[in-house]
């Protein structure tokens, strides 16, 4: 943190990708595209799954909801896919300059209100 | 595929990977051809190159190193196929992703399953390896339960970043053999650090037949290491 001086261009340090920190809003449906493509391979029924993403500030939260009795293909035994998972997403997030999280659940809801924009 | 007798070698520059090759084989230039699968060494990364014997070399008596036992192309194919859309759903697009011969010195026993390696290079393909390997560990397990839902039979895939494992197989075999030394003279035991399970295998089959020391490994999970006892 290299305190509150005024803006200065965004400059690309070594090392690190490019398209860091492009647009907060590209990692949104980068990082829930990379949920979806896991999510659809591993279940049964690659149509019912339903991914929700939010994001505040540098941090974006992503939810994946399958069917109850699809629960247990993305958790893996002892968590291990849902642990894989979690890692591949942080490693993408710190290609686009984020954070981010994930939670699993078996709460799919008929498609939200339009009011709220992921 | 059978004929092929060549070897797949990489390192930090083509001339170097060719060198190596031609030492591996015991041949010259003219005797070969060289193809460059990959080079990254403008980018600060390694060179890969198959070099496969015009004539194919006599055969020596018994196995050489050309027991290389890989699996079918297809097979292979669908493995490089997983990694590849892996890859680019997490946006690293522009990494090359390529089979390989078994790297490692560790050669395939009859009790394990047909096992395809790949590698991975690229730009940022050093993002992938995480502390400790931890990243790459998580990568290759998400990419074999993938893997084994489009394959009928159960395949193994394992899975590299620019030759992390064989540079990481490389330092662990002087760490158990100075250890080795260590202890056999000491005639105390010395555990090593926690590693995962296939870093420990390599110590354990580094040292299986030394006369003076034992290895054992103890400890649950996370935490599971490697001693290397005085042999009674």
């Amino acid at each position: 943190m290299s305190g509150t001086g005024p803006a200065r261009p965004y400059q690309r340090r070594p090392g690190r990708p490019p398209d860091r920190a492009a647009d907060p809003q590209r990692a949104v449906s980068e990082l829930s595209g990379l949920i979806r493509y896991l999510a659809s391979q591993l279940v049964e029924r690659p149509d019912a799954i339903q991914i929700r993403s939010r994001r505040r500030g540098r941090a974006v939260i992503i939810r994946l909801s399958v069917a109850p009795d699809q629960l247990g293909k993305v958790i893996g035994r002892e968590g291990r896919i849902a642990r894989a998972m979690r890692t591949l997403l942080s490693i993408t997030a710190i290609r686009y300059g984020v954070h981010a999280s994930l939670t699993i659940d078996d709460q799919i809801e008929p498609e939200q209100q339009p009011a709220t924009e992921a | 595929m059978v004929s092929k007798q060549g070897v797949e070698i990489q390192a930090r520059s083509v001339e170097e990977a060719v060198r190596l090759a031609l030492e591996q084989l015991g041949m010259t230039l003219d005797q070969v051809q060289v193809e460059v699968l990959v080079d990254n060494v403008a980018y600060g990364g390694e060179a890969l190159v198959r070099v496969t014997p015009l004539r194919p070399a006599r055969e020596p008596a018994g196995l050489a190193r050309g027991s290389v036992q890989r699996v079918d192309p297809d097979t292979e194919n669908v493995a490089k196929q997983v990694v590849r859309e892996l890859l680019a759903a997490m946006g690293f697009s522009n990494c090359e992703v390529v089979a390989v011969d078994n790297p490692s010195v560790i050669e395939l026993g009859p009790n394990d399953p047909p096992t395809v390696f790949i590698d991975i290079f690229g730009p940022h393909a050093g993002m992938l390896i995480g502390r400790r390997g931890e990243h790459l560990a998580q990568l290759q397990y998400m990419v074999n339960v993938l893997v084994n839902r489009r394959l009928p039979t159960w395949t193994r895939v394992i899975l590299d970043v620019e030759g992390y494992r064989s540079r990481r197989e490389e330092s662990l075999i002087n760490l158990a053999q100075r250890v080795a030394r260590q202890v056999a003279r000491s005639r105390r035991p010395i555990t090593l650090e926690p590693m995962p399970a296939s870093e420990r295998r390599v110590v354990h089959v580094v040292l299986r037949d030394h006369p003076d020391v034992t290895t054992q490994s103890s400890g649950e999970g996370e935490q599971r290491r490697v001693t290397v006892y005085p042999r009674q």
